[in-house]
C-alpha cells in the first residue's frame, strides 16, 4: 500500500543534506522521472519544449496522488518515501528528501494532474508557490506533472543556464541515465515534437541499445557479479572505446550515481587494455542492501558513501576482470576492393548520441590507401561483428608463418588471424609477471621476489643521473621484489647483480635506466606502478618487432597468448591480433556466403 | 670459362658456401656465389663482407674465367640434380653460364665478377694447426653461451685465447659462462699470440665445415688483427673480429665449493629435459635439491602444474637448493663429453659449476635464479 504523503518533522528535515536541486532543466527532469519510477511507473513520457525552460512534461501511469495530497506534494520537506530519521539509514526508493516538487514550485508554474487507480482525476496549479488552481478533472490513471517559465522568477539562475543544445543533450542524457538504471520501463523522450530517445521498456540490454545503438551495444560484455554486492550491467569491449571518460554510467540500486573511486575501479580492469586517452563505456550497476550505502549526502542525490568502500571496489573491480577475460580481438575490415581502398578499423562504434556530450574523436585504426587514390579512403561501414569471438574461440590457433619477419600469420577456425609478435609476446609476458608478483605479494612489499630473478656473472655498472638515484632510493624494496638486484656502488652509479628472468636475454643497462624513468617520484598507489614495471619489463622480454621467429617459437607464443586473459591487446592497449573472417574475405572476394 | 665438375661435388659445395650469403642483403651482388677457376678447379665464393667462406671443386678446367651466379638459385638447382658431370660454359659478353648435365641445358644468368666485393687478403702462413674435430668439439661446447643481443657485441663472440701449448675458447652472455682448453702442437715463431674475439655464428660455421676430410684447421689472424682465418685443405673460412675488450671471465671461476653432486651426464640431462616441460612460464626455472644421496629436480608452473624427480648421485658438502634456468642447464649438460658429471656450488645465489669427470679441459659456470622458494 502506498504511504500517504507527510510533513518531515524538523528533526529528520534537519538531517537531509541541504542545498538547491533544482539547478538546470535537467535536473527538474530527472527530479520528475524519479518521482514516476518511485510511483512504479510502467511507461514514462516526456515532453520537453524550449531546452526546457518553455515547457517540461513528464507523465507516467504510476500510483498516482491522492486528490486532498496535492497540496502536500509541493510543500518543501512532504514525502511519502521516508517517516522518520532511521528510514534515513536504508533508502529503497530514489526520492526522500520531499523537497523537489516545492523547489520546482517555488521558480516555474507548476501543475499535477493524478488519478489513483480507483478514483477520479485531481489537479493543482501552483505559480511561485501560490496555489492558482485545484479541483476535480478527468484524467487518466497515474500522474503528470507539467513545469511551464522554469526560472521566470530567477534571472540569475536562467543567465547561468548553458546554448539551449546543451541543456537540452543534458536533459536528454539524464533521460538516458534513467533509462540503463530502471530498464523495465517503457519511456519515450520527445524534444520539441520529435522522438529524442524511445525505449521500449524490456532488458537491460534493450535499454542499452536503446540508448547506445545497436553497433555500440553489440559492443558490450555483460557483467555478472552476484554476491552481497551484486555486480550487472554491461561494459565494451577492450577493441571499442571512446575519446571521453562519460560514457560510462555507474548505478547503486537503480540510481545513476557519481563516484570516483568505482570510476578507478573500472579504469583499473581496463589497465593495459585501451589505447592511451581512450576510454571504456557502458554502465556498472550495482545492487547492495540499501542499508550499506548512504545517499544522503548531497542534495542532488548522486554522490553516494558505502559503509565499506573496499568492498565494493572490489566486487566492481572483480566483475570488470571475469567480464573483460572475455574481450573479442579485434577484426580487420577490409573495404570493397573495386573501390581500392582497404581500412582497417579498431572497432569504433558509431558514436553513442546521449552519452557523449563530445562527439568521438577519429578512428584509430590505420587507414591504408591504393596507390592511386592520393592517400585518401573513404571509411566503410563496420560490418555486424557479432559473429566474432572471444581470444579462446580462436583456439586452435595455429602458425602458418611469418611475413616479413614481422607479422605472424595464423589460421583459427574463426578465419586468418594476424597477429604482431611484439605485442603478443609483450603481453603474454606482462600477465605472467602480474601473475607472479601477486602471488609473492610484490605490491604490498613482501620480500619474496616474485617470477624470478636471473643472477648477473658479469654485474653491470650504470651511470645514473640524481633524479634516477633519488627515484631508485625511494622504490628500493619495491624493484627488489621485482628481481631487479640494485645497489649503490659509489657517485653517480648503481650496481647491478640481478634482472628480471624475463627480461634476461636483454640490455641490462637500457633496461635498468628505463627502470628509473618509469619509477615516479611521488607517492602513487602501488599497483600502479607495479603495472608499469611489469608493462617496462615485459617489453624488453619480448621478442623484437621485425626479429625472425623459428615455426615452434611462433607456434608456442600463439599458445600462450590463447591461454592469456586479456590477450587482444598489448600492455599499452595495442591490439596483439586482427581477424579476418570468412564473412569479411567473402564480402572483399565478392564470394557470395 | 669452361670446366666440368661432378654435379654431387658441386651441390655440397655450393650449400657449403652459401652460409655466408646474405638472404635479405640490399646489395644484390652479395646474394650470388663467385664462380671461378683456379689452381684446384673451381673455386666457389661467398660473403656477406663479415663471414666470407670459400671453396675448392675439383674440376677439368678447360678455359679460365669468373663470374657471379644467384646462390640461392644455383644451389636450389645443383641440388636438384641427379649426380653426373657438370659441364660449366660461362658466356663472357652476355654473363650467361650454360650448364650441361644429364639431359638438362640450362642457362642462368650472372653479374660480372668485377661487381664482387674485394676479399679479404688471403692467410698469409702465420698461424697454429689445430685437429679438426677437436676445434669443432670445443666451439659447440662453448658458442651456446655467447650473447644473442647486439647491444653488447663483445658478448656476442667467443673468446679464442693463444698460448704457447695451448688455444683456449670462452664464451659468456652474463648469465653463464663456459670455457674450453684445447692442447695444440706448438705454433713456432710467427704463431699468433694474444686473443681475438670471432663472432660465435661465424665460428659455428667453421665447425659445421669440420668433416674428418678436413682433419686440420690452421687458425691465423691477420696482421691488422682485424681478420681470423680458417683453413683446411679445400677450405678458406674468414671472418671479420669484434672489437673491444672482453670481461675478465677467470675472476668468476669459484675456487672451492661447499656442495658437490657427481653423476651420470646422459640421466641428469634427460630428466632435467623431462622436468622442464613443467618449468612453462617465462622464468623457466628447474630448481635443484641436494640430499643424502640424491640430487631432486623440481619445476613448477602456476595453474600448469608441477613435477619432482629424485636422481640417485654421489652428493658430497652441504645441503643446498638451488634453481637455475632449464635452458642454461641443458646447454651445459648438453656439452659435457664424459659418462659423469660434477656440479659444484657454493649456496643458492652464488654461481654453480657444471664440468666433466675426468677432464680439466672443460667447464660451465651458470648463475641462478633467485624465486621464492
Ligand atoms: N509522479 C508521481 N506519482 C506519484 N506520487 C508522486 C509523484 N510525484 C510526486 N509524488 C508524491 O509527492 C511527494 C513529493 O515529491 P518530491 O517533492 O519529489 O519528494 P520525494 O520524491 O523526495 O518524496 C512524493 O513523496 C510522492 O508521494
Ligand atoms: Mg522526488
Amino acid at each position: 500500500m502506498i504511504a500517504p504523503i507527510r510533513l518531515l518533522p524538523p528533526s529528520v528535515a534537519d538531517a537531509i543534506a541541504a542545498g538547491e536541486v533544482v539547478e538546470r532543466p535537467a535536473s527538474v527532469v530527472k527530479e520528475l522521472c524519479e518521482n514516476a519510477i518511485d510511483a512504479r511507473a510502467r511507461r514514462l513520457e516526456v515532453d520537453v519544449e524550449g531546452a526546457g525552460t518553455v515547457r517540461i512534461r513528464v507523465g507516467d501511469d504510476g500510483a498516482g496522488i491522492p486528490a486532498e495530497q496535492l497540496r502536500l506534494a509541493v510543500a518543501r520537506h512532504a514525502t511519502s518515501k521516508i517517516a522518520s530519521r532511521d528510514d534515513l539509514a536504508a533508502i529503497s526508493s530514489l526520492g526522500f528528501r520531499g523537497e523537489a516538487l516545492a523547489s520546482i514550485a517555488a521558480v516555474a508554474e507548476v501543475q499535477i494532474v493524478s488519478r489513483l487507480h480507483d478514483a477520479t482525476g485531481a489537479r493543482l496549479r501552483v505559480r511561485a508557490a501560490t496555489v492558482l488552481e485545484e479541483g476535480a478533472v478527468a484524467a487518466a490513471p497515474g500522474t503528470t506533472v507539467e513545469v511551464r517559465d522554469l526560472f521566470f522568477n530567477t534571472p540569475a539562475r536562467l543567465r547561468f543556464l548553458r546554448s539551449p543544445r546543451a541543456e537540452t543533450a543534458a536533459l536528454v542524457r539524464a533521460v538516458a541515465e534513467l533509462v540503463l538504471t530502471n530498464p523495465a520501463t517503457a519511456v519515450t523522450c520527445r524534444v520539441d515534437g520529435r522522438v529524442a530517445l524511445r525505449a521500449p521498456g524490456g532488458t537491460r540490454r534493450d535499454a542499452l541499445s536503446a540508448v547506445l545503438g545497436g553497433a555500440a551495444a553489440a559492443e558490450l560484455i555483460e557483467l555478472d557479479g552476484d554476491g552481497e554486492v551484486a555486480v550487472g550491467g554491461a561494459i565494451s569491449q577492450p577493441r571499442s572505446h571512446r575519446g571521453t571518460s562519460t560514457g560510462l554510467v555507474l548505478a547503486v540500486n537503480g540510481r545513476r550515481i557519481h563516484h570516483r573511486a568505482l570510476i578507478a575501479a573500472v579504469a583499473e580492469a581496463y589497465r593495459g587494455l585501451l589505447p592511451g586517452g581512450r576510454y571504456p563505456y557502458g554502465l556498472v550497476s550495482i545492487t547492495i542492501d540499501p542499508a550499506e550505502v548512504d545517499v544522503n549526502v548531497h542534495p542532488s542525490k548522486r554522490e553516494v558513501r558505502f559503509r565499506d568502500e573496499g568492498r565494493v571496489f572490489t566486487a566492481v573491480q572483480r566483475a570488470c576482470w571475469a567480464a573483460l577475460a572475455e574481450s573479442r580481438p579485434y577484426a580487420a575490415v577490409i573495404g570493397d576492393p573495386l573501390q581500392q581502398t582497404v581500412t582497417l578499423t579498431t572497432g569504433e562504434p558509431s558514436s553513442l548520441p546521449w552519452l557523449d556530450a563530445v562527439p568521438a574523436g577519429a578512428s584509430p585504426g590505420a587507414v591504408i590507401a591504393a596507390p592511386g587514390e592520393g592517400g585518401t579512403s573513404t571509411p566503410v561501414d563496420v560490418p555486424d561483428r557479432a559473429g566474432l569471438e572471444t581470444l579462446a574461440s580462436l583456439s586452435p590457433l595455429r602458425s602458418l608463418g611469418q611475413v616479413a619477419t614481422r607479422w605472424l600469420v595464423a589460421e583459427s577456425p574463426r578465419g586468418v588471424v594476424l597477429v604482431d609478435p611484439h605485442a603478443a609476446h609483450e603481453k603474454v609476458l606482462y600477465a605472467e609477471l602480474l601473475a607472479a608478483w601477486g602471488r609473492a605479494g610484490v605490491a604490498e612489499g613482501r620480500a619474496a621476489v616474485g617470477g624470478g630473478s636471473q643472477l648477473l656473472l658479469l654485474p653491470a655498472l650504470i651511470e645514473c643521473d640524481p633524479e634516477q638515484l633519488d627515484r631508485f632510493a625511494a622504490h628500493s624494496d619495491f624493484v627488489a621484489c621485482c628481481g631487479f638486484g640494485l645497489e649503490p656502488f659509489g657517485p653517480g652509479l648503481l650496481r647491478c647483480t640481478a634482472v628480471p628472468t624475463a627480461a634476461a636475454s636483454g640490455d641490462v643497462a637500457q633496461l635498468v635506466h628505463d627502470l628509473l624513468d618509469t619509477l615516479e617520484a611521488g607517492d602513487r598507489p602501488a599497483f600502479d606502478r607495479q603495472h608499469r614495471v611489469a608493462a617496462l619489463v615485459a617489453c624488453h622480454g619480448a621478442v623484437r618487432f621485425g626479429d625472425p621467429l623459428a615455426p615452434a617459437e611462433q607456434q608456442r607464443l600463439l599458445d600462450r597468448l590463447v591461454a592469456t586473459a586479456g590477450g587482444t591487446t598489448c600492455p599499452h592497449g595495442r591490439p596483439t591480433v586482427l581477424v579476418l573472417d570468412d564473412a569479411t574475405l567473402r564480402r572483399a572476394f565478392r564470394r557470395p556466403g | 670459362m669452361k670446366c666440368t665438375v661432378s654435379s654431387s661435388a658441386l651441390s655440397s659445395s655450393l650449400s657449403l658456401v652459401s652460409r655466408a650469403v646474405s638472404p635479405r642483403s640490399t646489395l644484390p651482388i652479395l646474394g650470388n656465389v663467385l664462380v671461378e677457376t683456379g689452381d684446384e678447379g673451381l673455386r666457389l665464393t661467398a660473403t656477406n663482407l663479415d663471414l666470407t667462406i670459400s671453396v675448392a671443386v675439383p674440376a677439368e678446367v678447360a678455359s679460365e674465367g669468373r663470374t657471379t651466379i644467384p646462390a640461392r638459385l644455383l644451389t636450389e638447382y645443383v641440388g636438384s640434380l641427379l649426380d653426373a658431370p657438370c659441364t660449366l660454359e660461362l658466356n663472357p659478353s652476355t654473363q650467361v653460364l650454360r650448364l650441361v648435365c644429364g639431359i638438362h641445358r640450362t642457362n642462368i644468368h650472372g653479374i660480372d665478377a668485377i661487381e664482387f666485393p674485394p676479399l679479404p687478403p688471403r692467410d698469409t702462413g702465420a698461424g697454429i694447426e689445430v685437429d679438426g674435430p677437436a676445434l669443432a668439439a670445443a666451439v659447440t661446447q662453448t658458442a651456446m653461451a655467447a650473447s644473442g643481443d647486439e647491444a653488447r657485441p663483445v658478448l656476442t663472440g667467443v673468446l679464442v685465447q693463444f698460448d704457447a701449448d695451448r688455444l683456449t675458447l670462452v664464451a659468456t652472455d652474463g648469465h653463464r659462462l663456459a670455457v674450453k682448453t684445447l692442447e695444440v702442437a706448438g705454433g713456432g715463431e710467427d704463431a699468433p699470440t694474444g686473443s681475438i674475439i670471432v663472432p660465435a655464428r661465424h665460428l659455428t660455421e667453421v665447425a659445421r665445415a669440420i668433416t674428418p676430410a678436413r682433419p686440420v684447421v690452421r687458425v691465423a689472424v691477420s696482421p691488422s688483427r682485424n681478420q681470423v682465418f680458417f683453413t683446411m685443405p679445400d677450405l678458406e673460412i674468414s671472418s671479420r673480429l669484434i672489437e673491444g675488450t672482453y670481461p675478465n671471465y677467470a675472476q668468476v671461476i669459484p675456487g672451492e665449493s661447499t656442495t658437490t653432486v657427481t653423476l651420470p651426464t646422459s640421466a641428469l640431462l634427460r630428466e632435467t629435459r623431462t622436468v622442464s616441460v613443467l618449468a612453462k612460464d617465462a622464468a623457466n626455472v628447474v630448481r635443484l635439491r641436494t640430499g643424502d644421496g640424491t640430487l631432486t629436480l623440481l619445476a613448477q608452473t602456476a595453474e600448469v602444474g608441477d613435477d619432482e624427480a629424485p636422481l640417485e648421485a654421489s652428493v658430497n658438502g652441504d645441503d643446498l637448493h638451488i634453481a637455475f634456468n632449464a635452458r642454461y642447464v641443458l646447454d651445459a649438460l648438453a656439452a659435457v663429453d664424459s659418462d659423469q658429471v660434477q656440479l659444484s656450488f657454493n649456496g643458492p645465489l652464488s654461481p654453480g659449476v657444471i664440468r666433466p669427470v675426468g677432464t680439466d679441459d672443460y667447464l660451465c659456470i651458470i648463475m641462478p635464479v633467485r624465486v621464492p622458494m
